[in-house]
């Protein structure tokens, strides 16, 4: 299981477990001997540990649906925020905590936007020019991912691009791990139809 | 040929957008935001953008909320924080939602309803959120929106009464610095500044495929669930004043889609008899409401509730705003 090895004034060293998750210790920075130990300096040291981590996380998964450095750089700061305001230095958040929050705030300006353009121009960007697809590829996949609805999409992101196990993409949706494995079905079907409908043209 | 799971897998893979080298380090910016987050002063672009937590709400008077009425502390115990929400409508009498429709579309064919015409008056409640500032501001406010292609738009804002008399305002509620009726703000936007999506302005009549259109141009997929759906239709409602026909056609796309449920009938806001429905998007944190008038059948309304404390927004009415008041 993995965990935090967290080193606070005046304690030697604390695990603190990630509930249910498998991501690997993290290392803290050094801390600065005799500073003061209120939670002030512990929730800092903490935050810039989990910052350093998932930002980048966070960016790349954002930048998924949106194909706009800036918007991206906005909408992770606002995780980030919330993270600082909610961070408990008993208990930090894991990488599924923040893709969840980035979600709802990607729902957020989806809501607002025309989300399905936007996210599937995002979703595809860069996909001609990749030297690991052939370009019929890259056309059954431009038109996979057109069809697929929001939730398709974002189990497509969660476990393709984001790396995540069945059971970390059901916690950060909220669903069963029955519905993931559905929905990826599905996804996957849209794309084997595409080329398959491909082969056959050639 | 059948193709693999495996090659399905790396194709997947192989089309990432956002490649994890492109975000491997964090870069200067990245750890003077992270140091700015500590100090508390940073502020996100994109919060001190955003003013309403109801995506419906108008657009040209969401640009407007920055005036404050009302200003509450978010830090407060959540018990007041709700206190300061509005409460819930109570709803009696919920009849089949087929019954609804069935009753909405025969008010809706009686003569006298109004022409589509590019002005729309609301009454909106709202919170307004500075996410850096942790503040939220509590602002009922009228708003008469009017805009041509060739004038631009003009929205003018007038105070509404307060949420409060004075010997009941929660503790940590400032008073409203603006009397009932009292104009907060008249802003004009010249034509060459106001943008909105063609298919919203170019809207000409009771053609579902030119309402699906418009919707779609405003971000609601084809697929939309009703919750989805609902958002669209409010933003459409703030750039027209619809024919009772057009209304007629939003409802039935609204019931097609799924997850409407009838709450029942109740009084909106400000007393005028309405059938609430209830539309669903699993996808969201927000419980919308649609009001139906049972004198008219038209959209005269619609209710947001946040379902959980997010942020630090707490959970209840989040949002309201009304259509069809009489001219103030």
């Amino acid at each position: 299981m993995g965990g935090l090895v967290l080193q606070l004034w005046g304690v030697e060293s604390l695990r603190i477990a990630y509930a249910g998750s498998d991501l690997p210790d993290l290392e803290l920075p050094t801390p600065v001997r005799g500073a003061p130990t209120d939670d002030a300096p512990t929730k800092a040291v903490l935050y810039r540990t989990l910052f350093d981590e998932y930002w980048p996380r966070v960016r790349r998964h954002v930048a998924c649906f949106i194909d706009n450095s800036e918007e991206v750089d906005e909408i992770a700061a606002e995780v980030f925020v919330v993270a600082w305001r909610k961070l408990n230095p008993a208990k930090p958040m894991g990488l599924r905590w923040f893709l969840r929050v980035a979600d709802n705030k990607l729902r957020d300006v989806m809501r607002r936007s025309q989300s399905r353009t936007r996210a599937i121009e995002a979703m595809t960007r860069g996909m001609q020019a990749s030297e690991e697809l052939h370009p019929l590829e890259a056309l059954a996949l431009r038109q996979a991912l057109q069809s697929l609805n929001a939730r398709e999409r974002q189990v497509v992101v969660l476990t393709y691009w984001d790396g995540l196990s069945a059971g970390e993409v059901s916690d950060v949706l909220r669903s069963s791990e029955a519905a993931v494995w559905t929905t990826l079905t599905r996804a996957r079907q849209k794309l084997r139809g595409q080329l398959e409908a491909k082969e056959a043209d050639a | 040929m059948s193709v693999s799971d495996d090659d399905l897998d790396r194709l997947f893979r192989a089309a990432n957008p956002a490649p994890p080298a492109e975000f491997a380090s964090l870069r200067a910016k990245d750890i003077a935001l992270r140091e700015n987050i500590i100090r508390g002063t940073v502020t996100p672009v994109r919060a001190r953008r955003r003013r309403w937590a109801w995506a419906g709400a108008t657009t040209a008077v969401a640009s407007l909320v920055v005036v404050t009425i009302v200003v509450a502390s978010i830090l407060l115990p959540s018990q007041q924080a709700i206190a300061l929400t509005p409460p819930p409508l109570q709803y009696s009498n919920a009849r089949p939602l087929a019954e609804v429709v069935s009753d909405a579309h025969d008010a809706l064919a009686r003569p006298g309803g109004p022409e589509q015409k590019s002005r729309v008056e609301t009454l909106s409640w709202g919170w307004s959120i500075d996410m850096a500032e942790e503040s939220v501001e509590v602002v009922p406010q009228y708003a008469t929106f009017t805009w041509s292609p060739e004038a631009g738009a003009s929205t003018v804002i007038v105070a509404g009464e307060s949420l409060w008399d004075d010997d009941d305002r929660p503790e940590g509620v400032a008073d409203s610095p603006y009397e009932p009726g009292e104009v907060i703000s008249d802003v004009s936007t010249p034509p060459d500044q106001f943008i909105a999506p063609p298919a919203v302005l170019e809207l000409d009549g009771a053609d579902r495929a030119q309402l699906t259109s418009a919707l779609e141009s405003l971000g609601v997929p084809e697929d939309a669930s009703s919750g989805q759906l609902l958002v669209g239709i409010g933003q459409l409602l703030s750039f027209w004043t619809l024919t009772d026909e057009q209304n007629a056609i939003l409802i039935d796309m609204l019931v097609e889609a799924d997850g409407v449920t009838v709450l029942g009938e109740t009084k909106d806001r400000e007393g005028r008899p309405v059938v609430g429905l209830r539309v669903s998007d699993d996808d969201s944190p927000y419980q919308d409401t649609v009001l139906i008038s049972a004198r008219t059948g038209r959209i005269v309304g619609m209710e947001n509730e946040l379902t959980e404390p997010m942020d630090f927004i707490p959970a209840g009415v989040v949002g309201y705003t009304m259509w069809g008041l009489p001219n103030r």
